[in-house]
């Protein structure tokens, strides 16, 4: 079989991949400018400083026994006791980063599965199309949480399988979204041109599609990020986190909440972290979607901006 | 084991049928609502505090009404539901109460923010337009013209919410001691009961399919340009 000579291309395509992330970083810091988004990301910003900072300022030791059960707030511990009389205070600040490193790596595992799905599903089309898409399909019949407990209860919970649970349930929403977003492209002219010059379709995807795709992949990212701490907290929360004497804000909530009437700050100060937390990073994403729509005003945005943060937010 | 689920069923599909209803209906509402005063107060307050809500967890939802209404601040309404497993829960009524006000919390956003967009959209459209110009009284062109081409993109969202209720409930009813069959699959999870896990996610998977079905099936009824060939 005759090898097909090539020509030299002279010069890279119009839509080299540089210039398209510089455009992407750009819409982040255009997002960040807007009213919306500054007051998102500093609401984000303060939880993820308590988170990391905290560990090291924390009066007593998270797992140490200071004080009565539920004592009152007052003296050395300036949020009280909690349900085996430990410092609050210094569970509250040394509970967060576990929650928000195992947030972030579930979103990045989930992101990057389901843009892997999402993008060959669209561009390779055919059996690998059906294949991919009707696995979504069998995955999104299941609710996320209820998913990522049937996990947890075949192995047990470790915290990486907790990670890989809650991003692997993400992917489906990920990959449905990239493959309707790829589909558009691969039509175009300039995907045509590389595939004629024998460009082979694994270096199509990631230099010529994927590059495109920073859009709506920095708001699957935001809204995922948002989903997976709410996820994971709620896990905490029922008692499939760390376990036990390691301090969580999700499961601080379940523990201390019998002692509500005695010392509410136990239960109100993570609950409000974690509050906080997903109320920025839901709302710098929704500056970042406004922004790629490029509706910076508040009433034109009717239709789009809601049907991203609608349609594409639900777990 | 059967035995011991069908109950929990009950106790969750009479839940998840209040809150979807109460926050189908306050969704539309306060979404057509603030479609018709757009740019008011109301609209701005509604958009601001529907964003926050979405992004807010269940449990905080629900740990935040516990301590307004039964703990910290008032005590109207019970924190924890003390019913022995099997029986119904609307042997007391109040009970019902704080899980179905976070499940209906947790919903109503989602249903307004796409109510608002579709009510702006059938508002500005010509057909509301046309009506007006033939002089029809404002009450009749936004309920008989506006509203149900509003309703019709809506009823995508009101399916996703009740596939939301679905797995809603696993942490609602667990605060809230529910007993429903999200709180049986909390237990069973813990306790590795294996058998009980896969006929609740059976249950569950199938409520997530059929109301797929039923969203597409009401969707196509009430938008009559679907119907047209593909």
């Amino acid at each position: 079989m005759a090898t097909v000579v090539v020509p030299e291309v002279p010069a890279p395509l119009p839509v080299a991949g540089v210039g398209r992330r510089r455009r992407g970083s750009s819409a982040l810091v255009r997002a960040a400018r807007t009213r919306r988004g500054a007051i998102g990301l500093s609401l984000a910003g303060l939880v993820v400083l308590v988170a990391v900072v905290g560990p090291f300022v924390a009066p007593d030791s998270p797992t140490a026994f200071v004080t009565t059960p539920f004592a009152a707030p007052g003296g050395a511990n300036v949020l009280g006791g909690d349900t085996l009389g430990r410092d609050v205070l210094s569970r509250v600040l040394a509970g967060g980063w576990v929650l928000l490193i195992m947030a972030a790596a579930a979103t990045a595992f989930g992101v990057v599965v389901g843009s892997v799905a999402g993008v060959s599903a669209a561009y390779l089309r055919g059996r690998a199309d059906g294949f991919i898409m009707r696995t979504v399909d069998v995955i999104l019949a299941f609710p996320q949480l209820v998913f990522a407990l049937l996990l947890v209860s075949i192995v047990g919970p470790k915290p990486w399988l907790i990670v890989l649970a809650v991003g692997f349930t993400h992917a489906p929403a990920v990959a449905r979204v990239l493959r309707s977003a790829t589909l558009d492209l691969s039509e175009r002219d300039y995907v045509k041109a590389v595939e004629l010059q024998g460009m082979k379709p694994s270096k199509v995807m990631r230099s010529e599609l994927l590059p495109n795709l920073v859009s709506p992949l920095m708001v699957e990212v935001g809204l995922r990020l948002t989903w997976s701490i709410v996820l994971m907290a709620g896990l905490a929360f029922l008692g499939f986190g760390q376990p036990p004497p390691a301090p969580n804000w999700g499961y601080m909530i379940q523990e201390n909440r019998i002692g509500l009437s005695s010392n509410p700050w136990a239960v109100i100060v993570p609950a409000a972290l974690i509050a906080v937390l997903t109320i920025g990073t839901n709302t710098f994403t929704d500056a970042i979607a406004r922004v790629m729509i490029g509706v910076d005003r508040q009433g034109d945005d009717a239709t789009l901006a809601s049907v991203i943060s609608t349609a594409g937010s639900l777990p | 084991m059967w035995g011991e689920v069908a109950p929990r069923l009950v106790n969750s599909a009479v839940l998840v049928a209040v809150s979807g209803a109460i926050g189908t209906v306050l969704g539309v509402v306060l979404g057509a609502v603030a479609a018709l005063f757009k740019d008011s107060w109301f609209d701005h307050v509604s958009s601001v505090v529907s964003l926050a809500v979405t992004a807010l967890p269940e449990f905080v939802v629900a740990i935040g009404l516990i301590i307004v209404f039964s703990t910290v601040v008032l005590h109207w309404l019970p924190a924890v539901s003390l019913l022995p497993p099997g029986t119904y829960a609307w042997s007391q009524p109040t009970l019902l109460v704080l899980p179905t006000a976070t499940l209906v919390i947790v919903i109503v956003p989602y249903v307004l923010r796409m109510m608002r967009a579709a009510m702006i959209e059938a508002l500005e459209s010509d057909y509301v337009e046309m009506a007006r110009l033939e002089g029809l009284r404002p009450g009749r062109v936004t309920f008989i013209h506006a509203l149900p081409n509003a309703i019709a993109p809506t009823i995508q969202v009101i399916g996703l919410n009740f596939l939301y209720l679905a797995g809603g409930i696993v942490i609602v009813e667990d605060v809230f001691n529910f007993p429903g069959i999200g709180q049986g699959l909390v237990n069973a999870v813990s306790d590795r009961d294996i058998p009980t896990i896969q006929l609740i996610v059976v249950i569950l998977a199938a409520f997530y399919v059929f109301v797929n079905i039923v969203t597409d099936v009401i969707a196509l009824l009430a938008s009559p340009r679907r119907r047209l060939g593909r």
